[in-house]
């Protein structure tokens, strides 16, 4: 069974045709790569998958470990392992990290029926991680994502992924805003996490090919105009990189 | 309504008729804010003589004294309210005192000075001595209706945690606050919402060099009402205010408040900031909000500031993206809204009050 399953998905924002008509099968353990030039429905697809509101689905489904997607408020698709590392991190001032985790996790546990992690087994979990992310533990006491940098904020994400232990992943762009250290830093998070989960599965959104080089793909889509266009392996990214999106076909 | 004023003692009610009207030497001075008019709240106060004498601990500490019950020494009492025409008339009032307790700080206190109850018949005087330090916590346990007075001498530093929690009463407070050279007021004021709580506070930068940081937050639920007034005064050069004011109004509740900074002519190099964020949680909850600047010269840095907003959607979906419900979201932005604003040693208890929960 497919992880993720995505058929003729057609969504509109303010009655304008984003996505449309786009397809897409992601199986457990695989890694995907979705790329494509601005405009293309990039971040209104992960959006979607997310559950965020503000988006009108007038087509398609989407399947997630077999269940209707779409009809799952954004809490239910995280509870059944689906996370969304976002492209712009929100700050959230005076709700630390330790408490917006501690949160997650007990809400999460408990719409599986399992017992929540007891405050040792956070700690040691936390710490772990963060110290794998290059995260100074103080930052656990500090406001969600407040005053942090671009790089924290994507390290972050990565870390509450690694922590919260979703059976798939969106990764957003995370890719932007960093620079060549924390790009590092945040493919080594997301290929060790890939590597102790061998069923995990991940969509990975971006523009540039360069975070490919850190988390390897196993396919490659082209989106443009609300659809993908093209699929290919690996070197497909590089040929974009080489060429831009010029070459492709964008007629819907 | 009425019952309730029929319980006031009539000495009581004279004061407090005192306070709400202006002095005789200025009866045109009315409330210039609104939204609590001043003859209805008092007629919602209930009996102020309920509170009985303060209770105060730390008082044991070499370099304090405190005596209770005394005749206000009228200069005294001169020398505390501002020169400013602008003073609210409650402050004002405080000349109409007949005696007053007095709490003095002659030392660097290395122990708090926790107040539990002050004696809502007459003000607490608080003088914070030349080069002394104190930390003070104001965590009332009755909802009592007093004036509180602290003069803060030159280069003394003081760190003032208050917070009234009190849902069920009434009550109408009055802080009258000066600082004099390099005196150094770092406040932090808590209040849940009740029946009716009001506060007038008047807070002047008297002596050069002389710095406040005032941390506010408020949080008002079901039917209740909070109602703050802040004047700061800056009466000399290189002064410095930092405000922040965040509060919270949910059910039909309704908050008001009013931050007025004034700047008088000789005040050159004065800095001073306010802002005043709001939330309103419902439909049916009332934000009241006037930051007032009123300058007397032109080399100063001022700023101020107020909204009234809603909890930011994408925050909430943050949350829901991480698999917490809406609700819980929605619980733990509030906290964290006020939660932003809390400095200083705040008891789990205190922060329960405040946010609906006590982690830190």
């Amino acid at each position: 069974m497919n992880r993720l399953d995505i058929r003729d998905l057609r969504v509109a924002v303010n009655g304008k045709g984003i996505l449309n008509g786009l397809s897409l099968q992601i199986g457990p353990g695989e890694v995907h790569a979705i790329m494509g030039p601005n405009g293309s429905g990039k971040s209104t697809l992960s959006h979607v998958l997310a559950g965020r509101p503000g988006y009108e689905v007038t087509g398609g489904e989407v399947r997630f470990r077999g269940e209707d997607l779409l009809s799952m408020e954004p809490e239910q698709r995280a509870c059944k392992g689906l996370f969304l590392a976002f492209q712009y991190p929100v700050e959230i001032p005076g709700v630390s990290n330790m408490e917006f985790l501690r949160t997650a996790a007990e809400s999460q546990a408990k719409a599986r029926g399992e017992s929540p992690p007891t405050a040792v087994e956070l700690m040691r979990s936390l710490r772990q991680i963060a110290a794998e992310l290059h995260l100074n533990p103080d930052f656990l006491k500090r406001g969600v994502n407040e005053g942090f940098s671009g790089g924290e904020k994507k390290r972050n994400e990565i870390l509450q992924m690694s922590f919260l232990r979703p059976a798939m992943s969106i990764l957003d762009e995370t890719d932007s805003g960093l620079d060549i250290d924390a790009l590092r830093i945040v493919g080594e998070g997301v290929t060790r996490y890939i590597r102790s989960n061998p069923e995990f599965s991940v969509l990975l959104i971006t523009h540039y090919q360069r975070l490919l080089n850190h988390i390897v793909p196993d396919h490659v889509h082209v989106l443009a105009g609300g659809r993908i266009v093209e699929s290919g392996d690996r070197s497909l990214a590089l040929r974009l990189e080489a060429k831009g999106y010029a070459g492709i076909d964008t007629a819907s | 309504m009425s019952r309730l004023a029929g319980r006031l003692s009539s000495q009581s009610r004279d004061r407090l008729e005192a306070l709400s009207t202006a002095p005789q030497a200025d009866p045109k001075v009315r409330e210039s804010w609104k939204y609590n008019p001043v003859n209805r709240s008092l007629a919602l106060l209930s009996d102020v003589d309920v509170a009985g004498p303060s209770a105060i601990s730390g008082l044991d500490q070499r370099g304090v004294s405190f005596i209770e019950n005394v005749q206000p020494d009228e200069a005294e009492i001169a020398t505390l309210l501002s020169q400013s025409v602008n003073s609210p008339p409650s402050a004002r009032a405080l000349l109409l005192a007949e005696s007053v307790d007095r709490l003095i700080v002659n030392d660097r206190l290395a122990l708090p000075l926790r107040i539990t109850r002050t004696d809502a018949r007459h003000p607490l005087l608080i003088t914070v001595s030349p080069q002394s330090e104190v930390v003070i916590e104001e965590l009332a346990e009755t909802s009592a209706t007093g004036w509180i007075c602290l003069h803060v001498r030159d280069g003394a530093m003081v760190s003032y945690n208050r917070l009234r929690s009190e849902r069920a009463s009434s009550e109408w407070q009055r802080l009258v606050m000066k600082l004099e050279r390099d005196a150094r007021l770092h406040l932090n004021h808590y209040a849940t919402g009740s029946t009716l709580r009001r506060l007038d506070a008047l807070i002047e930068l008297a002596g050069a060099g002389a710095e406040l940081d005032l941390q506010s937050a408020w949080t008002a639920a079901a039917r209740e009402k909070i109602d703050q007034q802040w004047h700061v005064e800056h009466t000399a050069p290189q002064t410095t205010s930092r405000q922040v004011h965040h509060g919270i109004a949910d059910g039909n509740a309704t908050t008001t408040f009013r931050g007025r900074i004034f700047i008088g002519t000789d005040c050159r190099q004065a800095n001073a900031d306010l802002i005043n964020r709001n939330l309103a949680l419902s439909a049916g909850a009332t934000c009241n909000t006037k930051p007032e600047l009123e300058i007397h010269n032109d080399d100063v840095r001022c700023s101020h500031g107020a909204t009234v907003g809603q909890l930011s959607d994408d925050s909430v979906f943050y949350f829901r993206s991480r698999g917490v419900s809406p609700n819980t979201a929605r619980r733990l932005l509030a906290a964290g809204f006020i939660r932003s604003t809390l400095r200083g040693s705040l008891s789990a208890g205190a922060r329960l009050a405040l946010t609906g929960t006590a982690d830190e």
